[in-house]
């Protein structure tokens, strides 16, 4: 086959966009899931860190700002309910205990890995109950592993009220 | 036909792309440098007086727990026989039955009964008495045992229905559980569809012991499943599936996966 320069050129440009495009993405991936900065010992979540049992769902910071923090495990989220108030900046940091799991939440793609924390940016333009299944398949339970965030009302808005089965979102 | 003029050719074209890789490569090496910094300390939240459980399933708890000796751990399983059955099968039907139980779980509750995170005044004295290895032993021990009872010898397994009705419920949240109200199904961990660590096999399990436990998981009375699966989903089931899966599983119909064809 005979080829002209400009085809030529022209394969090796887009094999460069193509593969510098995937590489480039997987390496700023692998550098999050790498840094030592978010790695956590699944082992101990719950014996130390910032996954403690006492610790997980919304806190406020004296600055005002809200921190969610939530383990994602098979099959459920804990807490499997979040009170946040509405129209603030809240940043979710959330761990796996087990495997890939992630979802989608106010318009942003959360996943997580075990051993890795990943932190997103929300937040919430209208009160009501913002309901999240899970998207990566994780087992014969996937089906069923739904979270939910509620937002209120700045003024109803109480950090840590563990809201568990039917009380949750209840003011 | 023109004149030959120098072309890259297929040859030129293979070349560069692997310069391409290469710089691509290379220009990925400083990210990922920068990622391999000190990891920061674990931070001030050290959690042990509240924390659910106190095992940490690391390699070493692993490998303790699953290689016990089951016959140094039939000798131990006389303290547990005048409660527990001589087959690991109850004659009460609020003890729980220990044939063929996961050695991990057995392991993670004796270790929890000795700490004092699961809360019993006869199990934390008797758990209290042994050592981890000993939890390991009598834990293999019953491991082994066959769950399928003996008809004449353990009278409170099989239970018979109180509630026929209730069939239909239990089997749904088997086999589905309620995605709506965020309820996985009981046997993608409890087994026969799946298991996940430390999640005991339910199959040949008393309603009556494990109607107890659904009730205090619920409460936050039983508080050392770690990370919060089990307290979340019983306070997710309201009190009639609550009794109609633990009448579900003591009438010992959960042997095979529910929903799939047995025979």
């Amino acid at each position: 086959m005979r080829m002209g320069n400009f085809r030529a050129y022209l394969i090796v440009a887009i094999f460069s966009l193509v593969y510098g495009t995937l590489r480039f993405s997987s390496t700023l991936q692998a550098a999050h899931v790498f840094d030592r900065r978010n790695r956590i010992d699944l082992a101990t979540l719950h014996l130390q860190g910032e996954f403690i049992e006492s610790n997980l769902g919304a806190v406020r910071a004296a600055d005002g700002s809200v921190t969610i923090h939530m383990i994602a495990e098979k099959y459920i989220f804990a807490p499997a309910c979040v009170t946040v108030p509405v129209g603030v900046p809240i940043r979710l940091r959330i761990t796996s205990a087990d495997s890939a799991h992630g979802f989608k939440i106010a318009g942003v793609e959360v996943k997580t890995l075990p051993g890795s924390i990943t932190e997103r940016h929300l937040r919430f333009p209208a009160a009501g109950k913002y309901e999240f299944y899970c998207d990566e398949f994780c087992g014969p339970g996937h089906h069923a592993m739904m979270g939910r965030i509620v937002a209120v009302p700045e003024s109803q808005f109480q950090p840590q009220k563990s809201d568990r089965g039917a009380a949750c979102g209840q003011p | 036909m023109d004149s030959p003029k120098p072309t890259i050719g297929i040859r030129g074209v293979v070349l560069l792309c692997i310069a391409v890789v290469i710089f691509s490569e290379l220009l990925g090496l400083p990210i990922l440098r920068r990622a391999i910094v000190p990891a920061p300390p674990p931070g001030n939240l050290v959690a042990a007086a509240s924390a659910p459980s106190l095992v940490a399933w690391n390699e070493a708890t692993i490998v303790l727990s699953s290689t016990g000796n089951p016959q140094r751990g039939e000798f131990i399983s006389r303290r547990c026989e005048s409660c527990h059955g001589v087959e690991g099968f109850s004659s009460q039907a609020s003890t729980p039955n220990l044939a063929g139980i996961d050695a991990q779980y057995l392991w993670k509750q004796l270790q929890d009964f000795r700490t004092g995170k699961r809360k019993s005044v006869l199990m934390q004295q008797i758990a209290g008495a042994l050592t981890s290895r000993d939890a390991a032993d009598v834990a293999a021990y019953y491991a082994l045992l066959p769950n399928a009872p003996d008809a004449q010898f353990n009278p409170s397994f099989p239970q018979t229905l109180h509630d026929q009705s209730a069939i239909d419920n239990a089997q749904r949240l088997l086999a589905v559980g309620d995605p709506k109200r965020g309820i996985p199904p009981c046997q993608a961990c409890h087994g026969p569809l799946g298991y996940v660590r430390a999640a005991p096999s339910l199959a040949s399990q008393n309603s009556d012991y494990v109607l107890r436990q659904l009730n205090d998981f619920a409460q936050g009375v039983r508080t050392n499943d770690v990370n919060l699966p089990m307290r979340t989903i019983a306070a997710e089931l309201l009190p009639n599936e609550r009794q109609a899966v633990a009448e579900f599983y003591g009438a010992d119909l959960a042997r095979f996966p529910v929903g799939y064809i047995s025979q």
